[in-house]
């Protein structure tokens, strides 16, 4: 069966009976963030995909919310859906289950306590996971300075099959053409001030960075080394001192950046591929960390 | 006023002496890599100034601790190049980064100055069109080695280092590499270790030859692709110690080590005695995660190796040379220009390949199916 969308004026509609309902709720709630998952069109240069992010507000932005939680504690979240469609929710934290989020509802997710790091929290159904509904969950991290790359790669085509309810065939050859850092290529990352890591000679600062993507990724720091300070896919390697960090696809991780010297300084995917937009050199998966006097 | 302008020009010349060093590494655009089926490929890349190719990998870089090096570049090629030091930390304008640092056009030279302050492996690595450039084999490994021969303050000694880079490459964009566009579409189809794959390895000069009790360090980086994973027997005894130029917080027994793209690990091999076995490396992509390849490094009791000379590079003399190069084996010769191009196919009756009136230039010579060797026609 082939989902029809639902015309703009009713999911309009039900965002904003969703959003009633929620405060509602909400004032009833001690200290629980909500999150709208959202469907929209995006675009890539002249590309156009189809996307699901986990919003802030019932508003699109494009980009997945980052949540900060206390370390070892239990908490909760809710989750409204604003979809036309059913969506599964995961994390890659330990001892989480997965939850339903019916299509038009809302739903209070239980999270579980987490030890310091940096953790994925995703759709963990095709259509989500491929329309790249997958944030991140930081736990722990109180004053200091903190920034976030939420890594992943695109392959339009597939982003508007999914949408159109059509089912991906995950053997034919995957071709990705866009690889971003918070949902932004380059040079656009440069805008972002999660991504782009503006600091000042001797800050120490930390920066999260999961993979929600279909492909492997590895950064490698410019003019920097950076200590491993968490890890789901590399547990053993806490404490190690890189400049290239695997991130397998789903995993996350947590480095600890030193601004020892002055200067920009790329950092970028490894994997050379990456560092495109639709092909052309330089894009993709990009950032910088600049260092001020 | 003849003394101010003597001393005028003693001064210029002093400062020039002191800024422009000769060259020491040169890149280059039309240097040539054969396959192990003898197919030639067009390869860019870094050679040393002194030998007048290029190779791939590029000439191995090695510097002593805390070393002040200044590594003058030429690039006579026809376009922009840099050197990116990968993990060296060099400051901003020695990052080898042409947007934030410089490039050295056709016909520059530049230095590249830094400090080689961490004992480790470290790799090179063009930084112009990087997806393009590198993929062509413009990139090495650079070691910096302690004098007493440890791993870093404190750490473990060993007798040898072994260098092992891993790269790959695609066939199509070596032979077009104008018409590789888009670049997202790379797909690697050549799996190497230090520039060489399948029976190249079992040749005795890339053998990884050892005396018992001997310990090497395997001095293991990346500049694939694809995610390389190497599998060690347990009779190597391997131990890893170091990755990117660093201690690590604590070593841990290999048995098998992912190695991503710019990754760099030392592991530390004391093999039994009268072993004679391979690390076998998987290539595996990293867009759809399939194994392409295994590539397969062969480590060896000295005592088991036999008639080395045999399959060692073909060698001539004199070399470089004008007029006559002579070869010990005369039979089914085949000679290419830097270009790949065929130039001379027979045998030599004499053992004398004549060049007088061949152009100057590196060619590579080949007998029957043995080895590839490389000679100079000279001025």
């Amino acid at each position: 069966m082939k989902l029809r969308p639902i015309p703009s004026y009713l999911a309009s509609m039900m965002r904003i009976l969703l959003f009633a309902g929620l405060l509602f709720y909400s004032s009833a709630a001690v200290a629980q963030d909500s999150l709208w998952v959202v469907t929209e069109a995006w675009f890539q240069g002249e590309d156009s995909l189809m996307g699901t992010r986990f919003e802030l507000t019932p508003e699109w932005t494009g980009h997945n919310a980052v949540i900060d939680r206390a370390e070892d504690q239990i908490s909760s979240i809710v989750l409204i859906n604003t979809d036309t469609v059913d969506h599964v929710f995961s994390t890659n934290a330990p001892e989480t289950e997965d939850t339903i989020l019916e299509a038009g509802t809302s739903t209070n997710v239980a999270l579980p306590a987490m030890p310091q790091g940096s953790f994925r929290y995703f759709l963990s159904d095709e259509r989500g996971k491929v329309l790249g509904g997958s944030g991140m969950i930081r736990t722990g991290w109180t004053d200091e300075t903190l920034f976030y790359w939420n890594l992943s790669d695109w392959d339009p085509i597939r982003t508007l099959d999914a949408a159109a309810g059509i089912p991906i065939d995950f053997d034919a050859p995957y071709v990705p053409r866009f690889f971003t850092v918070n949902e932004e290529s380059y040079p656009s990352t440069a805008d972002d001030p999660n991504a782009l890591v503006a600091v000042s000679l001797g800050d120490t600062s930390f920066i999260a960075i999961a993979n929600h993507g279909f492909m492997d990724h590895v950064l490698h720091f410019h003019g920097f080394h950076v200590i491993m300070v968490s890890s789901t896919g590399y547990p053993e390697r806490v404490g190690w001192n890189k400049d290239t960090v695997p991130i397998r696809r789903g995993e996350s991780l947590t480095v600890r950046l030193i601004a020892y010297q002055e200067g920009m300084y790329p950092v970028h995917n490894h994997n050379l591929i990456a560092v495109t937009n639709a092909g052309f050199y330089p894009g993709g998966m990009i950032t910088t960390i600049h260092v001020m006097p | 006023m003849k003394h101010i302008i003597a001393i005028f020009l003693c001064c210029v010349s002093w400062s020039l002496a002191a800024q422009q060093q000769p060259p020491q590494l040169f890149s280059g655009m039309d240097g040539i890599h054969f396959l192990p089926d003898g197919t030639a490929l067009t390869i860019w890349g870094y050679g040393w100034v002194a030998e007048g190719f290029i190779s791939l990998p590029g000439p191995l870089l090695e510097y002593t601790l805390d070393e002040e090096v200044a590594l003058n570049f030429t690039n006579p090629s026809p376009e922009s190049h840099t050197i990116h030091l990968h993990g060296l930390d060099v400051d901003q304008v020695n990052d080898g980064v042409p947007t934030t640092s410089f490039y050295i056009p056709m016909g520059g030279s530049m230095v590249y100055e830094f400090t080689a302050d961490y004992p480790g492996t470290f790799l090179y690595h063009c930084h112009v069109t990087t997806t393009l450039h590198l993929t062509m084999g413009m990139y090495g490994m650079i070691l910096v080695n302690r004098p007493d021969m440890t791993l870093f303050e404190g750490g473990p000694g060993y007798d040898a280092n072994v260098p092992l880079l891993f790269s790959d490459l695609e066939i199509a964009t070596n032979l077009d590499p104008v018409g590789s566009f888009p670049f997202h579409d790379i797909r690697p189809d050549v799996f190497m270790v230090n520039g060489h794959s399948d029976d190249q390895l079992e040749q005795a000069v890339n053998i990884v030859s050892y005396e018992p009790g001997q310990t090497l360090a395997l001095r293991l980086g990346s500049m694939a692709y694809s995610r390389v994973l190497c599998s060690f027997p347990p009779e190597l005894n391997a131990v890893c110690h170091m990755s990117d130029g660093r201690p690590l917080p604590e070593t841990f027994e290999v048995e098998e080590l992912d190695i991503f793209p710019g990754e760099r690990f030392t592991v530390l091999i004391t093999p039994d005695a009268g072993w004679d076995g391979t690390i076998d490396c998987a290539f595996w992509n990293m867009i759809d995660h399939q194994e392409e390849d295994v590539q397969s490094i062969r480590v060896r009791d000295a005592a088991l190796s036999v008639d080395e000379f045999a399959s060692r590079a073909m060698k001539g003399y004199p070399n470089p040379t004008r007029d006559v190069i002579t070869y010990p084996s005369a039979r089914d010769i085949v000679v290419w220009d830097a270009w790949g191009r065929e130039v001379f196919r027979g045998d030599l009756p004499d053992g004398q390949l004549r060049v007088s009136d061949w152009p100057v230039g590196v060619y590579m010579v080949r007998s029957g199916d043995g080895p590839v060797g490389r000679f100079e026609v000279a001025d």
